[in-house]
């Protein structure tokens, strides 16, 4: 500090102040510019065609609030919304509370093969939508799927599964609550390992019992990571689309269409680009708001 | 030690599960460890099964024989190895990209200043929030009006910058010591130089978790592949394993066949990478931005 008093030194470091800028905007001017060509650009272009006819050969009509209004009267759409909300209502209880569980247990000092029970659990998270929902679409095949096989020793079924206007989502949601538990386990295993120790010291000076403890203790201080898991969870709830497609393509009857599914299909096989913005503008606005409470909660968090 | 055996003490007198609670809850975990596993031996089981085989009731818990022709015939009858390097190659070229670009970015966020910085920043910030379904469709068609559908150059090109990976590196970098930079920069190395040997080798625990995390999410990725390819040459590996599906929608073994072969790699690099994968979740909590 002292040596800024000297002029020369000063210009010296001026002039490495110039070029620690220059270095900066050099390494930063690709990635901002793909950021700008690849997300905030479409975005615009997402909201601008919403206002459009365009099936991609003739040239794009324009029809202000057009696509809105019928989306609004497009029953399909509705359809898509609810069964996402549905699937959204599904997953997310089973996905929060049975992970919790197994991270309880397998966090207690007595459990041993606690790596072994992760790896496990976890499997199911790396591999693909595409090649899980595979594997459960053979399982729940009616006839001759294993699903009913084994359903039969406790005196159920057989189910017609994904076959089934009333049992195609309700399936996909087990599939998706298969794939996610490993994922939400590891996220509250550490949020549970980040509750200090001297916690349950003082409550069990208290002369706490152990259901006193989850209760009191490790609930009230996990609170925060089990909201942040819920919202990333409605937030991945209404992105679903791979399993969709695998295994029932919106089907049978509508009866598992839901609002990505139904974009996809509006653009890329009725080909209403304008249209099909129109549902992705819907989806933003929801998404996004979700996206403004996680941030709030991940405030809270850190 | 008098204080631990009270502690001790304390601890088995309330909270302590007794043995028959304890014995139970591993059966819960175990039960669930079975019902994790059972769909991956099921696929295996079928694709070492003869079709008929498959249709005799109640199902064999193990192959009459090992079969493996399904696995040479499904390599025969659809380019298998072609999508496999279709995905290696988009998979790969797009975890180089993401790295360099995150890296240098995070970097510039966490310990350069200069006029505008704010804005940027906020920019990368808002579209962490734009799902990819919502950009899809306007990406798409800038891709067919330059006449690049159905090329690598589509594939790979618009996941080249990953915004999740800008944050995560510019929340590690933040944490480096910048008198280590200034020091580095004493010694008259170069900005380059500094980023190349001082920033980059300490990063390597995000390196790692990024690179997995990238891996995961394109080698699996289904949606994009799905809309931008439309030969066979160009699909990657779950588009195949999706057009198999509808192929041999009966020949439950091959495509059996087909779905192992394209989950081995996914499951070697997570068998490899597993610290960092388990790491870079409990540090960020988020999935597939």
């Amino acid at each position: 500090m002292i040596n800024s008093a000297n002029p020369l030194k000063m210009r010296k470091r001026s002039s490495l102040k110039k070029s620690q800028r220059q270095f900066a905007y050099l390494i930063i001017l690709v990635p901002l510019l793909m950021i700008l060509i690849f997300r905030v650009g479409p975005i615009f272009t997402s909201f601008t065609l919403s206002l459009f006819r365009w099936d991609v050969v003739n040239p794009p009509r324009y029809l202000f609030i057009g696509n809105y209004q019928e989306l609004f009267h497009d029953r399909v759409f509705w359809k898509s919304l609810i069964n996402t909300l549905y699937y959204a209502a599904g997953v997310i209880p089973l996905n929060a509370t049975i992970p919790l569980c197994i991270a309880f247990i397998i966090n207690e000092k007595w459990f041993k093969g606690k790596t072994m029970i992760r790896l496990i659990y976890f499997l199911p998270v790396v591999i693909s939508a595409t090649v899980a929902g595979v594997m459960w679409m053979w399982m729940f095949d009616p006839l001759i799927g294993v699903m009913n096989y084994l359903l039969k020793f406790i005196g159920l079924g057989p189910y017609p599964w994904l076959n089934d206007p009333n049992l195609a989502l309700p399936s996909v949601i087990l599939v998706a609550v298969w794939q996610g538990i490993g994922y939400n386990m590891i996220i509250f295993l550490a949020g549970l390992q980040g509750i200090p120790e001297s916690y349950y010291e003082m409550g069990m000076l208290d002369g706490t019992n152990k259901f006193q403890q989850i209760r009191y203790i490790t609930l009230p201080l996990l609170m925060p990571t089990i909201l942040f898991v819920m919202i990333f969870s409605i937030i991945g709830s209404f992105k679903v689309f791979d399993r969709i497609y695998i295994m029932t393509r919106g089907g049978p009857a509508n009866a598992t269409i839901v609002v990505t599914y139904y974009l996809w299909d509006r653009a890329f096989a009725a080909f209403k680009m304008g249209y099909a913005c129109g549902i992705g503008v819907v989806l933003f606005f929801i998404i996004l708001i979700l996206s403004l409470f996680q941030f709030k909660i991940f405030r809270l968090r850190t | 030690m008098n204080g631990n055996k009270i502690d001790a003490k304390a601890n088995k007198k309330f909270l302590g599960l007794p043995l028959i609670i304890r014995a139970a809850l591993y059966f819960i975990i175990v039960i669930g460890a079975i019902v994790m596993v059972f769909p991956f031996y099921w696929m295996l089981l079928t694709s070492f099964k003869i079709l008929g085989e498959m249709y005799t009731w109640p199902p064999s818990w193990i192959p009459h024989q090992f079969y493996y022709q399904n696995y040479i015939e499904v390599w025969n009858c659809v380019p298998l190895l072609r999508y496999s390097f279709n995905s290696a190659l988009v998979t790969g070229v797009i975890i180089l990209g993401s790295l360099y670009f995150s890296s240098s970015a995070g970097f510039a966020f966490a310990k350069y200043d200069f006029p505008g910085k704010n804005i940027i920043f906020v920019i990368f910030l808002s579209t962490l929030m734009i799902p990819d379904q919502v950009i899809i469709i306007p990406v798409f068609l800038i891709l067919r009006f330059l006449g690049l559908v159905n090329t690598y150059f589509a594939l790979i090109v618009p996941w080249l910058i990953s915004v999740f990976g800008v944050f995560l590196f510019r929340l590690f970098v933040e944490g480096l010591p910048t008198e280590l930079i200034e020091a580095a920069r004493v010694d008259g190395y170069s900005e380059i130089r500094i980023y190349l040997e001082i920033v980059l080798p300490l990063c390597k625990p995000v390196l790692a978790t990024l690179t997995i995390f990238l891996f995961m999410w394109h080698w699996n990725s289904l949606f994009w592949p799905l809309i931008v390819t439309n030969s066979e040459e160009m699909r990657t590996l779950q588009v195949g394993i999706a057009s198999l599906r509808g192929e041999f929608h009966i020949h439950w073994p091959m495509l059996m066949a087909g779905a192992t072969i394209s989950i081995i790699p996914v499951i070697i690099v997570f068998i490899i990478f597993q610290k960092y994968l388990v790491g870079g979740i409990a540090l960020t909590g988020l999935k597939g931005v």
